[in-house]
């Protein structure tokens, strides 16, 4: 009897708490190295200089390699002198922000224990605002000289869609956290954007502003975008061979929702999935033999996968009665489930990892949907919704460190 | 443990008193429209129908998975068309939904030109899910009208999935299916 009623206290404590803690587990706590940050900018005014401080505390966390002293110091740029604090930490990072027609960012790596430099660099950019970069470009070549190998994820830049009014959207360039963001494409709905290559020089989205949505690849160095293909009912580009030569695309020449796979050469596409319901999500996985994807065939949606050449389809997820995204990498598949049954409001969506070591969860609590993962597999990316705005989550798979950026207004989909 | 317990029961009996302490809402019945005094001819016609005074009421009329009444209480179409609203997740034309079919055949009768035909989602899902949910509503209307004799290729099909709500102001399950919809307009 006391088990059971214990039992409930847990549960009600359970279901009021909600919290929305990540899940953060401290895994290898003790290898990563301490580091203070040390702000010598003297001519920034004081918002921006805790701006620029908490993007280098969280672009270090996120690293997964270190462990950072939260404390704000300061510290002369050009002299050697270092507060008396810094000195429990391993190293030193000490940077000078310039607004100077662009923004310039100095930084100089300090082993606490003899003073010596260990990486000194200078970066700059066009404009000020973009100055985001400069950080998350610093913290990825220090990460990388102490031989921490590449968190170059950092450095991606991120497009998202955001709805403005009923069938209006706008485009969003942004940097990782969300700190910068640049309109690229405003008027009519334009949606599902999509990064066309590596170099993440140009990308496809699908514009709905005619009786066909049509593809397009936009050109983000001079403006220019080319129409790729159209489709009756819906177009959306879910992914992009590692060459750039193929494309998936869901499309519904006759009303029914299939994925396709689309050669930009020879603009030809040939039809991978051929069911009644509902196919969408085509991602690349498995050195690009094979895709997963989205799908109602079990009367729900669900996560499946199938060989580009073969007909048949095998369920990839056992549990949960709404998987409805996902992503792969190489054999790694991540997707969202709901762990609730609320008809309309409410329910709570977790992000799982799919590897060959095994089923696990990435987030823990909230509306947790949309991963993406990093360039580099490390690292994977989810919206999560929130009284009607959007947070975008990054959590490192292999240390589970994750931070959570409030972009402000609703994600309607994101790459990066 | 006894206090426990106590902590225990006083949470468990709250919960619960709570719960059923709630007085169950009352539909307005007092004041129908022929109890209000005549207008005289002054040239204004109050034509009311269909109103529904509380949530409850509505959502008994709803479907087991949250369709709004396909009864014309609620339209987002243009031209004479009425929308068809469709339950969680759904996409097949079922139960009371074919009345807005049929109300769609009467408005075709006397329209020779194109009709195009748009499916609309709420919020949950992911957007490119919804799309493809959005269309497969619209497929269906079509199929639907199609099927009673309607040229197929009058229809333009298209999905807005959840870009063009008809309510946004609130959280309340009528205003999440007000979104659950294909609309039909002249083209």
């Amino acid at each position: 009897m006391m088990r059971f009623i214990f039992s409930i206290i847990m549960l009600l404590t359970v279901l009021m708490g909600d919290s929305d803690a990540e899940l953060t587990i401290k895994k290898k706590v003790d290898n990563r190295s301490k580091i203070a940050i040390a702000d010598g900018s003297t001519s920034i005014d004081n918002s921006t200089s805790r701006k620029v401080f908490s993007l280098f505390l969280n672009d270090l966390k996120l690293s997964g390699n270190f462990s950072a002293d939260s404390r704000y110091y300061t510290a002369e740029y050009s002299s050697d002198v270092l507060p008396t604090e810094v000195k429990s930490n391993e190293y030193t990072l000490k940077y000078q922000l310039l607004n100077t027609s662009g923004a310039s960012l100095s930084v100089i790596l300090i082993q606490n224990s003899n003073g010596t430099k260990l990486f000194q660099k200078s970066y700059s950019i066009g404009a000020f605002n973009k100055y985001p970069f400069l950080v998350h470009k610093a913290v990825s070549d220090i990460n990388r000289i102490l031989g921490y190998g590449s968190i170059d994820w950092m450095n991606r830049l991120v497009l998202f869609t955001r709805y403005t009014a009923s069938r209006q959207s706008e485009i969003i360039l942004s940097d990782y956290t969300f700190t910068y963001k640049y309109p690229i494409i405003r008027s009519g709905l334009n949606l599902f954007p999509k990064w066309s290559d590596k170099s993440q020089s140009s990308f496809y989205y699908t514009a709905m502003n005619g009786a066909r949505p049509v593809l397009y690849r936009y050109h983000l160095n001079n403006g220019t975008k080319d129409m790729i293909t159209s489709s009756d009912g819906m177009l959306v580009c879910s992914d992009v061979s590692s060459n750039g030569s193929k494309l998936l695309l869901t499309m519904a020449p006759n009303g029914q929702p299939d994925i396709y796979e689309y050669d930009v050469a020879t603009k030809s596409a040939s039809r991978l999935t051929d069911f009644g319901g509902i196919d969408v999500s085509g991602q690349y996985m498995s050195g690009e033999k094979q895709i997963v994807f989205v799908s109602n065939r079990l009367g729900y949606p669900n996560i499946f996968k199938k060989y580009l050449t073969s007909p048949s389809v095998s369920p990839v997820v056992s549990r949960g009665r709404n998987n409805n995204s996902c992503d792969a990498f190489g054999n790694k598949i991540v997707y969202s489930s709901r762990e609730s049954s609320e008809r309309f409001r409410g329910n709570t969506f977790n992000i799982y990892l799919n590897s060959t070591s095994g089923t696990t969860p990435l987030t823990n609590s909230g509306d947790n949907q949309f991963p993406r993962f990093s360039s580099d597999g490390n690292v994977v990316l989810y919206v999560k919704q929130q009284s009607g705005k959007s947070l975008v989550g990054y959590v490192n798979i292999d240390t589970k460190e994750s931070s959570i950026f409030n972009v402000g207004s609703k994600v309607q989909s994101i790459d990066w | 443990m006894k206090k426990l317990f106590l902590i225990a029961t006083v949470i468990l009996v709250a919960f619960f008193w709570t719960g059923c302490s709630q007085k169950a809402p009352e539909l307005n019945t007092g004041a129908n429209i022929s109890d209000v005094p005549s207008l005289g001819s002054d040239g204004v016609n109050v034509g009311e129908h269909g109103e529904i005074s509380n949530a409850d009421a509505l959502r008994a009329k709803m479907s087991p998975s949250g369709g709004l009444p396909n009864d014309g209480s609620y339209n987002n179409s243009s031209g004479g068309f009425q929308s068809v609203y469709f339950g969680f997740g759904d996409f097949s034309i079922v139960n009371d939904m074919q009345k807005a079919i049929d109300k769609n055949i009467q408005t075709l009768k006397s329209y020779n030109g194109n009709i195009k035909v748009e499916g609309n989602c709420d919020e949950f899902g992911t957007d490119e899910f919804n799309y493809a949910l959005g269309l497969k509503r619209a497929k269906a209307v079509k199929d639907a009208l199609v099927a009673q004799g309607i040229a197929a290729e009058r229809f333009t099909i298209v999905s807005l999935g959840e870009s063009a709500p008809a309510c946004t102001n609130s959280t309340a399950d009528e205003c999440y299916a007000q979104n659950r919809r294909v609309d039909l307009h002249k083209q």
